[in-house]
């Protein structure tokens, strides 16, 4: 929460007072509505980085988990900030958007030109390596009731600060199901490749069932507290625990028994 | 069981040590015996190796501030000289050494139940410590032998081959419980039942429930550091989602139990050496028996109180205080009873004794400061400071290496058929004995003054009590050198002890010294407890020798 809070502040940057004082009337207002497993409508329309019109849904017809950034291109901090994480990790990531999942990002200033975001869509591309696929990571403008429509379904709840023109908004990605069905929130800004992996691996359920992935996320489970995908070193330990300790315990009632049978002979 | 011939020579031959002599018949023995002298030569390099580095970090702290060593090799020496002393030397010190050769003895069995498997434990063993001590020189870690995260996830230090290390040698601690405790259970001689058996082996017993079921905790804690330390899993580091407190727990759920693992064999030493040299059978041989599972029962109930200053609730704390004090309740069983056995016994001030008085004193000291521990008011102002390191080294160097000292010498003429000098023997005692105090006493004063532990330099006025320490810890390295000399030469020039140089009662002494390869020609017969001396006085049974 804590952690939540502060970055709202960092979001709002002018806005944003001293920690102990009340939260400004704009960040009371921000926060995320969790909608896990709710279908997000596919048939909204937006407009890519070319100038060409297309629907949502044209990224969901591939049978690919889709990573989700609401984010707005003239902001010049908190959204770049994530964004830049994104790019890294998404670099690290041995998997390739457009090939094994679907990374998009969406405006929700729907003043900003799709020329601007052609613009930080290269520069996002670069950064993570790939400038010239500019079909792999779309960054998408859009309409109000567009994106009123995408935002309220995903929970996303943001306001706009018309004194210093910025957008408040929570920080994180939302990762999706090939049927556009919403699997995890990842909160924060710095998204390890290893989360991202197995969130795509959950979102893309019976995709990647073959890989080593789907054995791992048995072991590592997301933890809504902590809001990250942690070994569930719990469990594992007291599952490993309880079997010596009923090895043990077998063991010895086995020696015992044998013990008395040998005695009462 | 049959008492030994009159005509048996006073140096049996052939035995274990001449049957064979090659170096292939030694790498490759599953004798018990001989596994107990190859862990007796491991683990005494190894002390020796842990002692060079105290010596190093004693010899440091004379001057407050930078000298000799840098502030960084001073930190990989302490981590080092912990990691080396709990591992390499007091886990498997009696249990691997003693608990191997008597343990068959005592019970007449001809060995272990898995000989095979008793000999893979020592190579196990001596592949863990090599990858650790590749570690150690490859650039030695600076972490403490806790390990604490996030730091030792995060280090430039090169922690992971001295995890692994350790990783290692748990499996030979696991396997040797196993052994243990399938051998107690199966290869018991007729007559052997479980309310006769030597109190040295219901101390192995207890001991190998505790490393059965701690030591995996430790293995699966240290993989996780491994694997967040080289893949950077968010598992304890909280910069990546991790929880530091989730390893103190995993840590000291298999650390505490530990401290047990290194406590009751010497135990076990101390409760067969009073009734030899008392020439009494023990007090309260049940209580002492029982108490040992106590302590290994109630040892896992107690991890919580490391954590009095880390973010742990005060219920939780308090609760962990409280079974931390029954620890005492158990040891104090142990320790009146040793003294009743003492009480009105023909006591004879050998070494081995003079060992038993030290471990007495010492573990009383130590065990009434950790009952102090255990409150959480008092933990908390001396958490971390020279009073811990003074308070475990007590428990560890006073306790335990007091009691494999007392061992060494009771079992010296049994395991090798010579007997040492007693003069030089008294004399080494009374060395370490006041060199440890005047090693230790100065610590517990400097951390009630506020003296951190592991700090690399401090203010003047803590410099006179670090320089008498320093001092102490030179009479201790005197004392344990004059140990090492008398007895290598006694090994080779020492009296021909004879099978049973102290008149034992103890089932172990019943077979010639040293043991022929074959610990019993025929199936041996118990009739009665051991170190039943009134009753053999009495003759009402027949004395073992």
């Amino acid at each position: 929460m804590i952690r939540r809070a502060a970055l709202l502040a960092f979001a709002l940057g002018p806005i944003a007072a001293r920690a102990d004082a009340p939260p400004p009337p704009a960040v009371a207002e921000v926060s995320i509505d969790e909608r896990l497993g709710q279908a997000i409508p596919l048939d909204l329309p937006f407009i890519a980085p070319s100038g060409r019109a297309v629907r949502l849904g044209d990224y969901f017809r591939t049978g690919r988990p889709v990573v989700l950034a609401l984010v707005y291109d003239r902001c010049s901090m908190l959204c770049s900030l994530l964004l830049r994480h994104l790019a890294r990790s998404l670099r690290d990531l041995s998997w390739r958007p457009g090939r094994d999942y679907e990374a998009i990002t969406v405006s929700v200033d729907p003043t900003e030109p799709h020329a601007l975001a052609a613009e930080k869509q290269g520069h996002y591309l670069q950064a993570m390596g790939d400038p010239g696929d500019t079909a792999a990571w779309p960054f998408l403008t859009g309409a109000t009731p567009a994106i009123t429509a995408l935002t309220s379904d995903l929970g996303f709840r943001y306001t706009y600060d018309a004194e210093t023109h910025t957008y408040a908004h929570g920080a994180l990605l939302f990762v999706l199901t090939p049927g556009g069905r919403i699997s995890r929130y990842l909160y924060g800004i710095d998204f390890p490749s290893s989360t991202l992996r197995l969130a795509f691996s959950e979102a893309g359920a019976g995709r990647f069932s073959a890989s080593v992935d789907r054995i791992l996320l048995t072991c590592f489970h997301y933890d809504p507290a902590s809001r990250r995908y942690g070994v569930y070193v719990f469990g594992a330990l007291r599952a490993g625990g309880a079997a010596v300790f009923a090895g043990l315990a077998l063991l010895v009632g086995v020696l015992v028994h044998r013990e008395r049978k040998k005695g009462a002979a | 069981m049959a008492p030994s011939s009159a005509a048996e020579p006073r140096f049996n031959r052939p035995n274990y040590l001449t049957a064979e002599t090659t170096i292939a018949s030694w790498l490759g023995t599953r004798d018990h015996k001989r596994i107990a002298v190859m862990y007796l030569v491991l683990v005494l390099t190894f002390f020796f190796v842990g002692g060079v580095f105290a010596l190093v970090l004693r010899f440091k702290l004379l001057s407050p501030g930078p000298f000799l060593i840098s502030a960084e090799a001073y930190d990989r020496m302490f981590t080092l000289h912990g990691v080396t002393m709990v591992w390499l030397f007091l886990i498997p010190s009696i249990p691997s050494v003693f608990g191997n050769f008597m343990l068959p003895l005592m019970i007449g069995a001809q060995d272990v139940a898995f000989p095979r498997l008793n000999l893979a434990t020592v190579y196990i063993f001596v592949a863990g410590a090599v990858v650790a001590l590749w570690g150690m020189i490859h650039g030695g870690a600076d972490t403490g032998w806790t390990f604490y995260t996030p730091y030792s996830t995060t280090t430039p230090s090169d922690v992971v081959p001295v995890l692994l290390g350790v990783f290692i040698i748990g499996f030979s601690t696991i396997l040797t419980g196993v052994n243990f405790i399938v051998t107690i259970h199966t290869l018991r001689s007729p007559g052997m039942t479980w309310m006769r058996l030597p109190l040295f082996v219901w101390g192995l017993y207890g001991t190998s429930v505790i490393q059965v079921l701690a030591t995996p905790v430790l293995g699966m804690v240290l993989l996780l550091v491994f694997v967040e330390h080289a893949f950077h899993f968010g598992i304890f580091d909280p910069a990546r989602g991790g929880d530091p407190v989730l390893f103190e727990h995993l840590f000291w759920f298999y650390s505490h139990p530990a401290v047990y693992i290194m406590i009751l064999p010497p135990m076990g030493v101390v409760s067969e050496v009073v009734a030899c040299f008392s020439r009494k059978n023990p007090f309260g041989y049940k209580a002492i028996a029982y108490s040992s599972m106590g302590i290994a029962f109630v040892g896992f109930l107690t991890w919580g109180h490391h954590l009095f200053v880390s973010g742990q609730s005060t219920f939780d704390s308090g609760t962990f205080g409280i079974l931390s004090m029954l620890v005492a309740i158990f040891s104090a069983i142990k320790v009146f009873n040793w003294v009743g056995t003492m009480y009105k016994g023909s006591v004879s001030f050998r070494t081995p004794l003079a060992y038993v008085f030290g471990f007495l004193f010492l573990f009383v000291f130590g065990g009434m400061t950790g009952v102090a521990f255990a409150t959480v008011l008092l933990d908390v102002p001396w958490h971390d400071t020279y009073f811990v390191v003074a308070h475990f080294h007590f428990i560890m160097v006073g306790a335990s290496i007091m009691g494999f000292l007392a061992g060494l010498h009771y079992w010296f003429p049994k395991m090798f058929g010579r007997n040492y000098p007693e003069r030089f023997g008294l004399t080494a005692f009374f060395l370490i004995f006041l060199g440890f105090l005047v090693t230790f006493i100065p610590q517990f004063l400097l951390g009630n003054m506020g003296m951190p532990r592991r700090y690399y330099s401090y203010p003047v006025r803590f410099h006179p009590l670090h320089v008498i320490s320093t001092v102490g810890s030179w009479l201790l390295a005197l004392g344990f050198l004059l140990v090492l000399a008398y007895l290598l030469w006694s090994l080779f020039w020492g009296e021909e002890a004879g099978p049973n140089p102290w008149a034992s009662e103890g089932f172990e002494w019943f077979t010639p010294s040293p043991p022929g390869a074959q610990n019993f020609d025929g199936v041996p017969v118990f009739t009665h407890a051991p170190h039943a001396y009134a009753l053999i006085e009495k003759g009402e049974v027949p004395s073992g020798r």
